[in-house]
């Protein structure tokens, strides 16, 4: 459980997994992490490297492409939950996509922009720091 | 006539000579009723002589039932007369005789009534006479009446005799079947009868005549007369036994019934093209009655709902609803038969029938009320929107998976841009740079386009991305293309694409391409094992200008180790041999074409 004052930590040295199967939106996502002083803790491209990375790797957000390949990330999603780590979704699906369970977890759509990768991550570290 | 007492035997015997000379019977009485003179006439007509006659009561020639003589004595007595008073009396052998009788008071030389005198003449045969022309007129005026009423008669009638010859007929006989009147008398009735049904006819007519009773003429069966051009008219018979003083006929009353079958075939065609109609209808179709029974159903329903038709007539429509919605559709139901009208049930709610099997369908329900003289019905045209709302389905998945490629697509230029950036040293580099690799995506996006974005062929992925190269001057010399047959899913095309776009750029830059000498080989080979098949894919650069490793990693270099690598889950070797770039990528195959 993170504390309460983690929300207003700046998101420097924030480490941050990435699970998103296009290298190339995959390298502009770390680029802009990067700029904003995060940390890449590790970038999975399919849904079992992705559920072996979030099981174990050290993160402390993670931002999750929904559509892996044709598998879905939601299996990835629960094993974070599990883990208690705070994570957002960045997906070029509409509002309207079945989220499953994790309807109410923040959104990123893209194409992306630093300012909504920055909204987005604090959004999720927010309403982790908001659980009980 | 007084009768005076006469004096002179001379007279006298004169007057008994008159008296006796009359045809009329004349008679005297007293004021008892005895009888004082009886004249010849009154022996001819009564038959009791004078002698017989004379001293007895009057009433010796009386009638039974005419016992008028108390009253005409009595006003004898008063000093009436009774003129031509017509009775009855009665002879000495029992016949009774017409008369007329004119009676009067007789008076004695002082005036006094003493006597009647009565003058009886014989009229049976004048009134047998009137009688008969009474009767005679009679009949006439009857058998006029019989004939304006045959006339007036809005049917063909006709008397037939027991040997079957037409006696009688009325002018609508002639109107229906074209004959005149005197063609038809004494004719047998079979002349109206078509040649098929005469000797049937024959036998029926004896039949009708042992036994003859008021009825219709061959009940249930459709009868036919032929008219005397040969054609034939639909006729309806009744029959009536007549019984004369002339002998046993029997009246037909026949009405043509050409119309009224025209009508009932015109509405059976009318009810045959509605049942064709309904059962055409590529609906299931449904009649309802007021208490919510099913009347009606066209195949259609049978197929929709797996019911037989006759498991669902006479049901409650309900039966076809499911459990869920029936308590609400009853109510439903009584409201629309109080203010029906054509609309479409259930307007904006989904809506679903229920199968014999149990199985629900989505359905589409237009209702029409039906009035009519049996009733008031409401039509319910049932469509099945299975395929309908399936499609629907498809459709928005279709538009989700496209706008998601969009976005993802927008995501990958966003990332070329910003990548493409990184490398360039300037913004016409960056600018021709980005182009270049916006081109290539879109090379292998028409070719995915092709595969209904399912697959695109390696073949084509590579000769799209050395186009530029094969411009001009005989360049297509400077590559070798060799490969299998090879199919890409949208995400390994894409990365195949661009990767090769970068290993074109960087040796027309560079590498081969950049000297005439200079050679590409590009080859590929499938290797398949059990349930999985590996590509192997070779660029081989070679005569070009020495090859030194790059100084810095830009985006091509990063892409082609990094992009393929992760897209394609390939193991890919980029070296920098002196001699030429050579890259080679090996890549599993057996994955299923993906969404991107």
């Amino acid at each position: 459980m993170m504390p309460a004052t983690s929300v207003q930590r700046p998101l420097q040295g924030l480490r941050v997994l990435i699970v998103e199967d296009e290298w190339l939106i995959a390298a502009h996502l770390k680029d802009l992490l990067t700029d904003m002083g995060c940390q890449i803790a590790g970038h999975a491209s399919h849904q079992r490297q992705a559920l072996d990375v979030a099981s174990k790797a050290e993160f402390d957000i993670a931002l999750l492409d929904i559509n892996l390949a044709g598998s879905d990330v939601f299996p990835v999603a629960k094993a974070i939950t599990e883990r208690r780590l705070p994570f957002a979704f960045v997906t070029g699906y509409g509002a309207g996509h079945n989220m499953g369970p994790y309807g109410d977890r923040p959104v990123l759509q893209k194409p992306i922009t630093a300012l909504g990768l920055g909204n987005v991550l604090k959004k999720a570290l927010e309403a982790d720091g908001a659980k009980p | 006539m007084t009768i005076k007492a006469a004096h002179l035997p001379e007279e006298r015997r004169l007057l008994a000579a008159i008296v006796d000379s009359s045809d009329d019977a004349i008679i005297a009485k007293d004021l008892d009723g005895k009888i004082l003179t009886w004249n010849k006439s009154a022996q001819r007509i009564f038959g009791y002589s004078e002698v017989e006659a004379v001293g007895k009561p009057i009433s010796i020639i009386a009638a039974p039932g005419h016992d008028e003589m108390p009253r005409i004595l009595e006003r004898i007595r008063r000093g009436e007369r009774i003129n031509h008073f017509e009775t009855v009396r009665r002879k000495k052998n029992g016949e009774l005789v017409n008369v007329s009788l004119t009676v009067s008071p007789v008076y004695d030389a002082q005036g006094r009534i003493v006597a009647a005198s009565k003058i009886a003449r014989d009229i049976t045969e004048q009134v047998r006479a009137a009688a008969l022309r009474r009767a005679t007129e009679e009949r006439q005026r009857l058998a006029e009446h019989s004939n304006l009423l045959a006339e007036a008669a809005p049917n063909a009638m006709i008397m037939v005799d027991n040997e079957g010859r037409i006696t009688l007929v009325n002018s609508q006989t002639e109107k229906l079947f074209g004959y005149r009147r005197e063609e038809l008398l004494g004719q047998p009735v079979e002349i109206l009868i078509p040649l098929r049904y005469r000797r049937g006819h024959h036998a029926l007519r004896d039949l009708f005549l042992k036994a003859p009773s008021t009825r219709a003429m061959g009940a249930g069966r459709d009868l036919s007369g032929v008219r005397k051009d040969g054609s034939e008219v639909p006729i309806e018979i009744g029959l009536n036994p007549v019984t004369t003083d002339q002998g046993d006929f029997v009246l037909a009353a026949i009405v043509d019934i050409t119309e009224r079958k025209k009508v009932e075939e015109a509405q059976r065609r009318l009810t045959d093209q509605a049942h064709l109609l309904t059962e055409a209808a590529p609906n299931a179709m449904i009649m309802v009655d007021d208490e919510g029974r099913i009347t009606l159903v066209n195949s259609q329903t049978e197929k929709l709902f797996g019911y037989r038709r006759e498991e669902l007539r006479g049901q409650p429509v309900e039966i076809l609803v499911p459990e869920r919605y029936r308590r609400g559709h009853l109510n439903l139901r009584g409201s629309y038969f109080a203010t029906p009208s054509a609309r479409p049930m259930g307007a904006g709610r989904d809506l679903f029938g229920l199968r014999k099997n149990g199985g629900e369908v989505p359905i589409e329900i237009g209702l029409n009320p039906v009035n009519t003289d049996r009733g008031n019905f409401v039509l319910a045209a049932i469509v099945d929107i299975t395929e309908r709302k399936a499609s629907e389905a498809h459709r928005e998945t279709l538009i989700a998976e496209l706008d998601h490629r969009v976005k993802n697509t927008l995501a990958t230029v966003q990332a070329i841009a910003q990548q493409s950036g990184l490398s360039a040293t300037s913004f016409e580099e960056f600018r021709r740079t980005f182009d270049a690799r916006l081109v290539a995506l879109s090379l292998t996006h028409n070719l995915l386009r092709a595969g209904v974005w399912q697959t695109a062929s390696l073949r084509e992925i590579v000769a799209a991305e050395l186009a530029p190269c094969s411009d001009g001057d005989g360049a297509a010399s400077q590559f070798t293309i060799a490969g299998d047959n090879v199919n890409l899913n949208p995400k390994q095309a894409l990365a195949f694409g661009l990767g090769l776009h970068e290993l074109v750029t960087n040796a027309l830059k560079y590498g081969a391409l950049s000297s005439p000498r200079g050679r590409v080989d590009i080859s590929w080979r499938v290797h398949r094992a059990d349930e999985s098949a590996r590509l192997e894919f070779q660029w081989i650069e070679s005569n070009g200008p020495t090859v030194a490793p790059p100084l810095k990693r830009g985006f091509g270099t990063k892409f082609i180790e990094g992009g393929i690598e992760a897209d394609l889950q390939a193991e890919v070797r980029l070296q920098f041999d002196p001699r030429g770039v050579r890259c080679t990528i090996r890549a599993p195959l057996k994955q299923e074409a993906k969404r991107l």
